[in-house]
């Protein structure tokens, strides 16, 4: 399965030129604040920010950028986002959980799909229900997560789209290696 | 391994040698349609289609026939503040620049326009009409001192203009249309529904969609995989071999929708992921993951009544969802539109389709 951590090296580690961090309070926020300043990649400068005109002249550093106005900000970046296309590391912006941030973000359809898989929402991740997401897939599939891997590997189940899927769900879960 | 070699975000630009044909050919087809004189052109498709690369294509396949310029408006503007005036000053210095310079022109312009066209940028509410006269006493110049110069305007950038500003920037560039070939990327509110009928009546939509990959989504599906896939090799080089990734790039292939981007971010992700666990090649582990993360950033994006709208409209053409609706889920790439058999049928992203099972 994933975790916080591991999604939030790879976030700081991928080079993408912008990725989101969701955070549900300001306590969290700090904290992850500091675990990105320790995840991040050796030699590289980390820098905290508050305004895109702070981040431009930095496309060599790990930013993370907590704006006070979150709505303004994600406004501003899908506007400017192509001057940020060659960053060697990424600029993290850092949105409230049900905030103006992300509201703004759903409205703006060329900034969202950039950032698309390259959002990190540390709560969800550490909080994903196993136990009534593998019930469901019994009851869906008839099988463990487990033992449908094992038919799947076993070349039992054929390869339809659905099953690509349900195997994916049941990697998800837990099942297998 | 580099995975960021993959750059989900960045388009490629005319004859770029990473760029791969599309099976539809939608750059060169959209060439041979401006060579016809079929146009101006409304270029809209949901994000990460491809749309950039193959304006970049067309301006490729135009030249020989035309003076033509790709204009990235985007990376030189912000887009929430495009207005007329800085609209036609962009269009007018850019074309009046590569023209004297390429063509070696020697144009007779009066200063006043001359330092119009060589200016600052106006303030966004400045008044047009200045730079739009400017405009065309150039290009009218141009054509007088070369007489066989056919011009060619490709823009991108408009699609990320909030939808008033796109609607007033796409009647600017039509009141261009008399003296220049043109096509521009549109968002897809401007062409779709009946408030938009209007504007459809001067210009063509040409659509770029994802490339089909399911067999529900066109006879062309494993031409579309192989694009796909085509994308992935010509980007990552020979630091992998794609025969070791074969069954991982399909499945990436079917899980982006057809979506080229959505596809290299899945394929980037993996790599990711399989370098937090210290792993030179991903595995189905790590590309689950990145799906995972790929179907969590969608499901951001839904509002209530989106995932029942998508179900019923499944397979349809879905012109039964609402139409702010249709627009906004189309816009995101939560709906997928494909033509099959010469019928336009949507689909719900199949990473929604997955967590929705």
């Amino acid at each position: 399965m994933r975790d916080a951590s591991g999604a939030l090296w790879k976030l700081a580690h991928t080079k993408t030129p912008i990725g989101l961090v969701i955070y549900s309070d300001y306590a969290q926020r700090n904290e992850l604040l500091t675990e990105l300043e320790l995840l991040a990649p050796s030699g590289i400068q980390v820098l905290r920010a508050t305004s895109l005109d702070e981040v431009l002249p930095q496309p060599n550093a790990l930013v993370l950028l907590t704006p006070p106005d979150e709505g303004a900000t994600v406004l501003e970046l899908d506007g400017r986002r192509e001057q940020f296309l060659d960053r060697q590391v990424p600029l993290l912006l850092f949105l409230l959980r049900g905030g103006e941030g992300l509201r703004v973000l759903a409205e703006a359809p060329g900034l969202a799909s950039w950032l698309n898989g390259s959002e990190v929402e540390p709560e969800r991740l550490q909080n994903i229900d196993v136990d009534a997401e593998t019930q469901a897939f019994l009851g869906r599939t008839g099988k463990s997560p487990d033992a449908w891997l094992a038919a799947y590997e076993a070349g039992e189940l054929p390869e339809t789209f659905e099953n690509i899927l349900l195997t994916h769900r049941a990697r998800l879960l837990g099942g297998g290696p | 391994m580099d995975w960021k070699a993959l750059a989900p975000h960045k388009p490629l630009s005319g004859g770029d040698p990473l760029h791969v044909p599309r099976p539809l050919g939608d750059g060169r087809r959209l060439a041979s349609l401006m060579k016809a004189g079929l146009g101006p052109f409304a270029i809209a498709g949901p994000v990460g289609s491809g749309k950039s690369t193959e304006i970049a294509t067309a301006a490729l396949e135009l030249t020989g026939d035309f003076f033509a310029v790709d204009i990235a408006l985007d990376q030189f503007m912000n887009m929430r503040q495009l207005s007329a005036a800085n609209l036609l000053w962009a269009l007018g210095s850019i074309l009046f620049g590569a023209i004297t310079q390429s063509r070696n022109l020697e144009l007779e312009l009066p200063e006043h326009v001359r330092s119009l066209l060589t200016g600052e940028e106006p303030e966004a509410h400045e008044a047009p009409g200045p730079y739009s006269d400017a405009f065309l006493a150039a290009v009218r110049e141009m054509k007088r001192k070369s007489s066989t110069l056919r011009i060619a305007t490709l823009l991108d950038g408009l699609e990320k203009c909030p939808e008033e500003q796109a609607r007033i920037a796409v009647r600017t560039i039509l009141s261009l249309k008399d003296e220049v070939e043109l096509a521009f990327v549109v968002p897809p509110s401007l062409v779709i529904g009946p408030e938009n009928i209007d504007l459809l009546t001067e210009l063509r939509v040409f659509p770029i969609r994802p490339v089909p990959v399911l067999e529900e989504g066109g006879s062309r599906w494993k031409e579309g995989r192989q694009f796909l896939a085509d994308i992935f090799s010509r980007r990552m080089g020979k630091d992998v071999d794609p025969q070791a990734l074969a069954p991982l790039l399909e499945t990436a292939a079917i899980s982006s929708g057809g979506l080229p981007r959505t596809f290299l971010q899945l394929m980037r992700d993996a790599g990711g992921y399989a370098a937090v666990a210290n792993r030179e090649l991903p595995t189905r582990e790590d590309l689950d993951n990145a799906m995972r993360d790929q179907a969590d950033s969608l499901r951001r994006l839904l509002r209530d009544g989106d995932m029942r709208a998508m179900q019923e409209a499944d397979g349809s053409d879905g012109l039964e969802i609402a139409i702010d609706r249709r627009i906004r889920l189309l816009t995101h790439g939560l709906l997928l539109e494909n033509e099959v058999d010469g019928k336009i049928i949507v689909r719900m992203h199949p990473l929604l389709r997955a967590w929705n099972q």
